[in-house]
């Protein structure tokens, strides 16, 4: 029997790959976008139907929500370029057999169970399916889902050439997309989600003005970019378990730099925009001008 | 004689972010300037100093309205705004104690006793938009009205003779007398910041020991 090398959570990836390769149709690869998000709606399933907890690492990101690879233990698994598809593939690392995991009975038949659900359920699905049942059936706030729906509106092949495109209204999808912006605004969780919320407000005031100036391309691109910014600041902390310590310390010092990165990308955007879009005149700030004054000068 | 104006990192800064009599003897000045056919110059630092400010001022503000505009949104119920309603709003963004609380305080004096909820969500969104423009399109006419003067020698015993002055203050001082060692005709030094280029002799300091022609105030223009 060899050494016990691996734990519970490890049992559940590593099973998980196993059956996986055995059921993708004509020896597919297993990809790591998909294989990333398996996991985790495996241990959703093992939690919610099973009441087994085997402290899988795994939070939410950019494109829903994902294995923690980097708390897995090493040598489980191996990650391989391939220069066919230009992707990213997982294997099994040879020499892991069932004998080098620590688990108990009740949990190895439990995981045993999900995997063969998920991988019922799921094999030979690429990773844009599994997203979007995430998306769906798991967001963990309702902000995260409606901001989805608006990612997905933006990503239509650009310039629009179908009457599908089109609302039953017959509006245009920038119109389309503005409304689903309306409700990304109207969902935003402010006590949740406190330091991404300026960020936020500036982007969503942004990209309505790249909507209404019909940039589905450029409303796209930003979007992505504050999405990958979000998940960074908010996502990845506030929606996670088993994190280790050391990471989430990193996580949180990385925050600065992706804000500040964020900013700038924004606000050359932004400044763009402002400076082509024609409005009528000043009325607003010109009536207040002395107190703005005042303002401006004390910060000066 | 042609003139030339080399203006004060300040003097920038005021002419882009203040809306008042401030920015308008800036303007003025400005104006008069290229009427005359004059040549204008900036340091190479105003464009740092310019995107500083941007992002602490105009960019901060900007978010602060949007971020109570998030306020009214959820604070006000019905369509209509009355005076119990105006008040509250008051009262909270004197609360809330932010940068931007005095003017929009001002903005709600300014409409009276009762506003259209919608009227009001579009109009803060549009200030918030404005105070960011205001600034974007004062820099552009700023860039093409002036030149960037790069200095091209040091000046070490005129350091020492100005050290009353201090910091970046003196540096531009000096950026200005080598501008006038190197260009035809005479030579203004226009500020904002007469505390630290006019009051308490510094004015004839600069004049006695600099090629500068003349400290324009603006601020007291």
């Amino acid at each position: 029997m060899g050494k016990k090398r691996y734990d519970a959570a490890d049992y559940l990836s590593y099973r998980l790959l196993e059956r996986l390769l055995k059921a993708q149709h004509d020896g597919r690869d297993v990809t790591k976008t998909q294989f990333w998000k398996l996991p985790c709606i495996a241990d959703r399933y093992l939690q919610d139907e099973l009441d087994i907890n085997v402290k899988l690492p795994r939070y939410w990101y950019q494109y829903g929500e994902i294995l923690n690879a980097s708390a897995v233990s090493d040598g489980l698994f191996m990650e391989k370029e391939d220069t066919a598809w230009e992707g990213t593939r997982i294997v099994l690392s040879p020499g892991i057999d069932d004998s080098q995991f620590e688990i108990g009975d009740r949990d190895r038949v439990g995981v045993d169970r999900a995997v063969h659900k998920v991988v019922s359920d799921f094999a030979n699905e690429d990773s844009h399916r599994l997203k979007g049942y995430q998306y769906r059936k798991y967001s963990p706030t309702e902000f995260i889902r409606v901001f989805d729906e608006f990612r997905q509106q933006l990503k239509m092949e650009e310039p629009s050439t179908t009457l599908s495109d089109f609302g039953e209204g017959g509006e245009a999808p920038s119109e389309l997309a503005l409304k689903t912006l309306d409700d990304v605004y109207g969902t935003y969780p402010k006590d949740m989600y406190g330091e991404g919320y300026s960020l936020f407000l500036r982007w969503e005031d942004t990209v309505r003005m790249v909507l209404e100036g019909d940039d589905i391309e450029t409303a796209s691109s930003l979007t992505e970019s504050f999405w990958e910014t979000f998940s960074k600041i908010e996502l990845r902390l506030k929606h996670e378990q088993n994190t280790p310590e050391a990471q989430m310390l990193r996580w949180e010092q990385e925050k600065s730099t992706v804000i500040s990165e964020f900013r700038n990308r924004l606000s050359n955007i932004r400044g763009d925009v402002l400076a082509e879009r024609d409005d009528n005149g000043d009325r607003v700030l010109d009536t207040i001008s002395e107190s703005y004054s005042d303002t401006v000068r004390e910060m000066l | 004689m042609s003139r030339n104006g080399f203006l004060d990192t300040g003097v920038v800064i005021a002419f882009c972010f203040l809306l008042d009599s401030h920015h308008q003897n800036c303007k003025e000045y400005l104006g008069e300037m290229q009427e005359e056919g004059d040549s204008l110059y900036v340091s190479s630092e105003v464009e740092e100093e310019y995107s500083r400010k941007k992002s602490e001022i105009a960019e901060k503000l900007s978010e602060q309205v949007l971020e109570h505009r998030d306020f009214v949104t959820g604070f006000v119920d019905g369509r209509q705004m009355g005076p119990v309603e105006i008040n509250e709003i008051q009262k909270n963004l004197r609360r809330w104690d932010e940068d931007a609380s005095t003017f929009l305080i001002d903005y709600y004096d300014k409409k009276g006793n009762f506003a259209g909820k919608e009227e009001v969500l579009e109009e803060l969104r549009n200030l918030s938009r404005e105070i960011e423009k205001k600034a974007i399109e004062r820099k552009s006419a700023v860039d093409s009205a002036t030149v960037e003067w790069e200095k091209r020698d040091e000046y070490p015993e005129l350091r020492s003779l100005l050290s009353v002055i201090h910091g970046s203050d003196r540096d531009i001082c000096i950026m200005a007398h080598d501008l006038a060692c190197h260009a035809d005709g005479q030579t203004e030094f226009a500020t904002t910041n007469p505390r630290d280029f006019v009051d308490d002799g510094r004015e004839r300091l600069i004049l006695e020991n600099t090629e500068i022609d003349r400290v324009v105030d603006l601020a007291q223009r």
